[in-house]
């Protein structure tokens, strides 16, 4: 019987990023493993919902913006290029990290709110979530669905195991 | 000569009457690259405005580095690296921001993902609509580095030798980060599966 | 004597809304769940809605706590956690009631900490897995009866 193969190749035969006799060796594996045909199933299933994302619509007059924009500052003054939205984030992430020395909460994470829905039918609306104690979140909410959930689950993942080709540990 | 080779060869000459200080051929890479470096910025962030902001600034980055891109890798690559960079560093120093002050709301992710412990199943049955929002959710909870290869694979396409040179890692690397996306995504998909 | 207390208490402070939490267990996976008859019909219409792949929702409990603004009233939950709720008055222009939920572990320290705006009579729900089963509470603000 054939050994596994390493789980990192099946990603690889399904991008067809795999040379051939190792796509052809992972193909005759699959015939005597269920559990990597059914590993394999799955990735697929998330390879799958991969063509629907979307990015929305830029229009003439905000491309047009974004490039004046971009024009004032390569004419300006060789110097750094830190724009408001970033110098404000060098000062919250100054003043975030002086907080979070005097808070006793362990591992905090930070989650705003979901842009992808402006105001759901039910207008339950999310805000803020923040987890501590080793737990993690995500909220969704789908206008359409009337549904907003926000799921906690403890957050011990798995680690990457190490890079083989790099030969890291 | 083929189309790619054509597309190389005009921006290698773009490349060239921009340094010359010739600023519209600047503008000319901008309208060949701007929707790709939007695209790939929109999947990190999830905000059109903040999308655009990044837009600018990958661009900027760029016109100030172009005179270290050397020709030898395709421009577009090139473009991607700074515009992959751009976003990752953006995505961890907004880790830290108060989530009450942002503005329409930016989707940050967490370094440990839950894994499910229960058989992961597919998500056959989602609704398209439902299923797209379902795994940009997801999407937001991976690592930047980890976001970065998803993005550049699967809103991209592009092939694992070109996201190793765009984000400068060894292929295996990209395999390995691409694998375990996936693995992730399809643990907090579970959670969302109707069938 | 409790509740009369507590009544009593709310009438000095001001009863201002009325928070119900309805506790649910989820097991087991699968196409056409199966409803425990006592979920109410929103709450049930969600949980199909949701796209969670339960194939069982069971009631733990319905409960129902009147509040006043600024105050935090707590709901038990299993397993000696809790749930802790606190609603704000509504803001133009929306009118939308701002709510200030925390799960507590057995040791009450938050573990969740989350601020949503909701109207009244609107229901989010908190998903808390467990291995292949979960809990989960559907969360409404209502006026007061």
């Amino acid at each position: 019987m054939n050994e596994c193969p390493i789980e990192i190749q099946l990603t690889a035969y399904l991008d067809g990023e795999l040379p051939t006799d190792q796509a052809t060796s992972v193909e005759a594996h699959f015939a005597s493993c269920p559990a990597c045909a059914q590993e394999m199933a799955a990735l697929r299933s998330v390879k799958e919902m991969e063509g629907g994302l979307s990015a929305p619509e830029v229009s003439k007059h905000e491309w047009d913006r974004a490039w004046d924009a971009i024009s004032k500052r390569i004419e300006a003054p060789r110097r750094r290029a830190l724009g408001f939205r970033w110098r404000w984030l060098a000062f919250a992430a100054a003043a975030a990290a002086l907080l979070a020395t005097a808070a006793s909460i362990r591992s905090l994470q930070t989650r705003p709110a979901n842009p992808m829905a402006a105001v759901p039918k039910n207008e339950c609306i999310v805000d803020y979530v923040e987890t501590s104690g080793g737990y993690s979140s995500m909220y969704s909410y789908s206008p359409d669905a009337d549904v907003t959930i926000i799921t906690l689950v403890p957050s011990a993942a798995p680690e990457e195991p190490p890079d083989h080709a790099s030969g890291k540990s | 000569m083929s189309a790619v080779e054509d597309r190389h060869d005009d921006d290698a000459e773009l490349v060239r009457r921009t340094l010359s200080n010739d600023r519209d051929a600047f503008g000319g890479l901008y309208e060949r690259y701007r929707e790709r470096v939007f695209r790939v910025a929109y999947h990190f962030v999830h905000n059109k405005a903040d999308a655009l902001d990044l837009c600018q600034e990958v661009f900027v980055r760029a016109y100030e580095s172009l005179a270290s891109f050397r020709g030898e890798a395709r421009f577009s690559t090139w473009l991607m690296r700074i515009a992959s960079n751009t976003c990752v560093d953006f995505c961890r120093q907004a880790r830290v921001r108060k989530a009450g002050e942002l503005d329409e709301g930016m989707i940050t992710g967490d370094e440990r993902l839950p894994e499910t412990t229960s058989t992961p199943r597919p998500t056959a049955g989602l609704e398209r609509e439902e299923a797209r929002a379902a795994l940009e959710a997801a999407i937001a909870q991976l690592t930047p580095e980890h976001r970065a290869v998803f993005i550049l694979h699967a809103v991209e396409e592009m092939s694992y030798e070109e996201i190793a040179q765009a984000v400068g890692c060894p292929i295996g690397t990209v395999m390995s980060r691409l694998h375990y996306a996936r693995k992730r995504l399809r643990g907090l998909l579970a959670w969302f599966d109707r069938s | 004597m409790f509740l009369v207390s507590a009544s009593w208490a709310l009438a000095q402070e001001g009863h201002d809304v009325d928070i119900q939490v309805i506790s649910v267990s989820a097991t087991g996976r699968g196409t056409s769940p199966q409803f425990d008859s006592r979920i109410p019909r929103g709450l049930r219409t969600q949980l199909e809605r949701s796209n969670l792949a339960y194939s069982r929702y069971d009631l733990l409990a319905n409960s129902r706590q009147p509040a006043a603004f600024g105050r935090e009233v707590t709901f038990p939950l299993p397993d000696g956690e809790g749930l802790a709720i606190r609603a704000s008055a509504p803001q133009p222009p929306a009118s939308l009631l701002r709510l200030d939920a925390r799960i507590l572990d057995r040791d009450q320290r938050a573990i969740l900490t989350s601020q949503l705006r909701v109207r009244y009579d609107a229901t989010f729900l908190l998903h808390r897995p467990k291995g292949d089963a979960a809990l989960i509470l559907g969360v409404s603000a209502h006026q007061p009866k």
